[in-house]
């Protein structure tokens, strides 16, 4: 790789505007916090990451589609002439595009962090199960469904209620082998059930039954989580860096191939149309295809107060697949008019 | 009176070598400096000896052509190597060339080389000659590995111009600055520097040289941004010179130069040719090109319609009809004279103005003068 390139890359692409705004974002977010609370602080974190993440996305994939165009039409006279082949200058656009994004996630790591007083044990995220597919539940009727899972973990699901009366009680249970564990909640509103899981082998077979009351109580979601103890709570950030690189590297590396074909603006366009029409889909499945799911949905575990799971292989797949699909594109494209009429 | 030099100015009307095709307005203005050193002609051997085959080198690129062995990666930088500047294998050669672009709003497929020709040897100096739209860039571009020819072989030191090595081997300078407009001049001379592999020491040594050179030593830390088009002009050239290259390419090198950048690019070019580098070089002024190149090719709407030396060039074209004979050291009264003598002989003396080569020569004195 080479590194004066890669330098042009991250000067092109994080502009000395985005310092300013991050910095700003910065004094409002340790202004504004002043609660040590475990809920305060998760929220303090979760939106100076929100604000950052959308910021720097907006900031950095129209700035590498530009980066990209440049190279292709304006500055071929001297790209083209380079003995570097395509691919490894895509690489190193891509380096660079990522270096800049490096340097914003550990800024906002700081501003998070500086924001969220709370740094106590927390649960981290290791994964998700699915939960049952009839996820309404009816007085004295209950769902049954199994997940794998290890002792030691916790199982939590979302739950809501239709309030044709004010609250319902429900109990969740959990067994494996010869251990059963259970909780009890009064569901008033959309609140969160977690329970420990029994030791033993195999798979876990759980069962969620509405004891009493009038509300009606919906399952949320598709899934539900697994969680582990966490020694601080300050290791979020470190996971949504993580999600927050993965997602841009996807993003701008779709940038960068397109453009030498599309242009800057439809670029940045098509690429950032990709996650929000995952978004706006809603689906597990979306989330998972979309570059930036996984990091909206970190953002949302980060707002509980927990530690978001690190990056998925799947996650992983998904943004070495679209940097494969870019760095493609980015080599048939660039310097496109060269190959005449 | 004081010494004369004889120059004779002779416009050509490339209308006569393209009928029946109009052309207009296009006039190539072509000047022939009566000097014997000017009238030197290298043979060029056309079907001269070639690189030798190497079965792993081939590139696969789909032409009218028949397939060729060409030499690449170590294979090729060791002919490079051990390349003799005086043997005459052809660095350049390039057969049946089509190049075609797409223009306007539904593309229509304009075509500007049609299928050329051409041949240069090692250590030759040819210069492209031919009016604005007649396809020289285009050529240069092809031969850089910046454009892709339509059909057609091209080949630079025996192999394609996208090898490695041969894209290691060329230094182009093209007719506008892509280079980067928010970095330092020589910030971007570093940057080519790292790309091309060089040296870091070596590469800021050179740098500053070439930049000592071209005059621009005082501006190095400021952005190209600000340069004017002569200064740009100026740095196009020190970047195609920063790895000392083998063959240089060259797109209007002294187009928007003042004097004084004229006769640093003179110099830095003479050295470029004693090192035994290659050069071709563009320009649709002849005065740019008729003292340097042993060679001329002029195009015309993508067709060498002319090439040779400078006088075989006017002789071949069979237009010696209009002259304008230039001398230096003549007072008022014998420009007069001479204006009587060519009316007394059916003759108009057309203008008299003071030769460009003076003002750089007038640079040159200052600047010696200057030197401790």
């Amino acid at each position: 790789m080479n590194l004066r390139l890669a330098a042009l890359a991250v000067r092109r692409v994080a502009p000395w505007w985005l310092a300013l705004a991050l910095a700003l974002v910065g004094v409002l977010a340790a202004s504004s916090a002043a609660s040590s609370l475990p809920a305060a602080s998760a929220l303090a974190r979760q939106g100076v990451w929100s604000v950052l993440a959308l910021l720097a996305t907006l900031t950095f994939v129209p700035r590498a589609a530009g980066l990209a165009a440049r190279f292709s039409s304006l500055e071929f006279g001297w790209v083209g002439a380079q003995p570097l082949s395509r691919a490894r200058w895509f690489a190193t656009c891509l380096a660079g595009s990522l270096a800049a994004a490096l340097a914003v996630c550990a800024l906002a790591a700081t501003l998070a962090e500086s924001s969220a007083r709370f740094d106590g044990a927390s649960l981290r995220e290791v994964g998700l199960a699915g939960v049952a597919e009839r996820g309404v539940l009816d007085l004295r009727e209950s769902v049954r469904w199994s997940v794998e899972a290890e002792a030691g973990e916790t199982l939590r699901v979302e739950l809501s209620c239709v309030n044709i009366e004010p609250t319902a009680e429900v109990e969740w249970r959990a067994r494996r082998g010869g251990e059963q564990r259970r909780v009890r909640a009064t569901i008033s509103r959309p609140q969160a059930l977690e329970l420990a899981v029994p030791a033993g082998v195999g798979p876990v077979e759980l069962e969620l039954e509405r004891t009493s009351g009038g509300a009606l109580v919906v399952l949320s979601g598709e899934r539900m989580q697994r969680l582990v103890p966490c020694g601080s709570s300050r290791s979020a950030s470190l996971a949504l860096a993580c999600h927050a690189l993965l997602a841009w590297s996807a993003l701008m590396a779709l940038a960068l191939g397109l453009a030498p074909w599309i242009g800057t603006r439809l670029a940045a366009a098509l690429a950032l149309v990709v996650p929000l029409a995952a978004w706006l889909a809603g689906s597990a499945f979306a989330d998972d295809i979309s570059p930036t799911g996984a990091l909206v949905r970190a953002l949302e575990v980060a707002g509980r107060g927990l530690v978001p799971a690190l990056p998925s292989l799947a996650e992983v797949a998904c943004a070495a697949a679209c940097s494969a699909v870019g760095c493609v594109l980015f080599v048939r494209g660039l310097g496109r008019e060269r190959g005449g009429a | 009176m004081a010494s004369l030099e004889l120059r004779i100015r002779t416009h050509i009307d490339l209308a006569q070598l393209v009928a029946p095709r109009d052309l207009g307005a296009r006039e190539l203005s072509l000047e022939i400096f009566a000097q014997p050193a000017a009238a030197r002609r290298v043979e060029h051997q056309r079907d001269g000896a070639r690189a030798p085959a190497i079965e792993e080198g081939h590139h696969g690129r789909e032409d009218s052509a028949p397939a060729q062995h060409l030499p690449s990666g170590g294979a090729l930088r060791q002919t490079l190597a051990t390349m003799d500047p005086s043997e005459s294998l052809p660095v350049i050669d390039v057969r049946g060339l089509v190049r075609s672009y797409r223009r306007g709003f539904w593309g229509r497929a304009h075509v500007a080389l049609h299928g050329l020709d051409l041949a240069i040897a090692s250590g030759e100096c040819v210069g492209l000659i031919g009016p604005n739209g007649s396809g020289k860039s285009t050529l240069l571009r092809v031969l850089a590995a910046i454009d892709e020819p339509d059909s057609g072989q091209v080949r630079v030191f025996g192999a394609d111009p996208d090898a490695r090595a041969t894209r290691l081997a060329t230094g182009f300078c093209p007719e506008d600055s892509p280079y980067p407009t928010e970095l330092r001049a020589r910030d971007v001379l570093a940057l080519l520097g790292s790309l091309r592999r060089m040296e870091h020491a070596a590469c800021e040594r050179r740098a500053a040289e070439l930049l000592e050179r071209v005059g621009l030593a005082h501006v190095a830390r400021e952005r190209l941004g600000r340069f004017s088009r002569g200064m740009l002009r100026r740095f196009c050239i020190a970047a195609a010179l920063l790895h000392e290259p083998k063959l240089l390419l060259l797109d209007e090198p002294t187009a928007g130069l003042d004097a004084q950048g004229f006769a640093a690019i003179e110099s830095l070019l003479d050295e470029a040719r004693a090192r035994g580098t290659t050069l071709l070089v563009s320009s649709h002024l002849l005065s740019d090109l008729h003292q340097r190149c042993e060679r001329l090719v002029a195009l015309v709407d993508g067709r060498i319609v002319a090439q040779g030396d400078a006088h075989t060039l006017a002789a071949s074209l069979g237009v010696a009809a209009r002259l304008e004979l230039c001398f230096e050291g003549l007072d008022a009264d014998s420009i007069a004279e001479l204006r009587r003598v060519a009316q007394a002989r059916g003759a108009r003396l057309v203008g008299v103005q003071p030769a460009q080569s003076n003002l750089v020569e007038l640079y040159r004195r200052g600047a010696a003068a200057r030197r401790p």
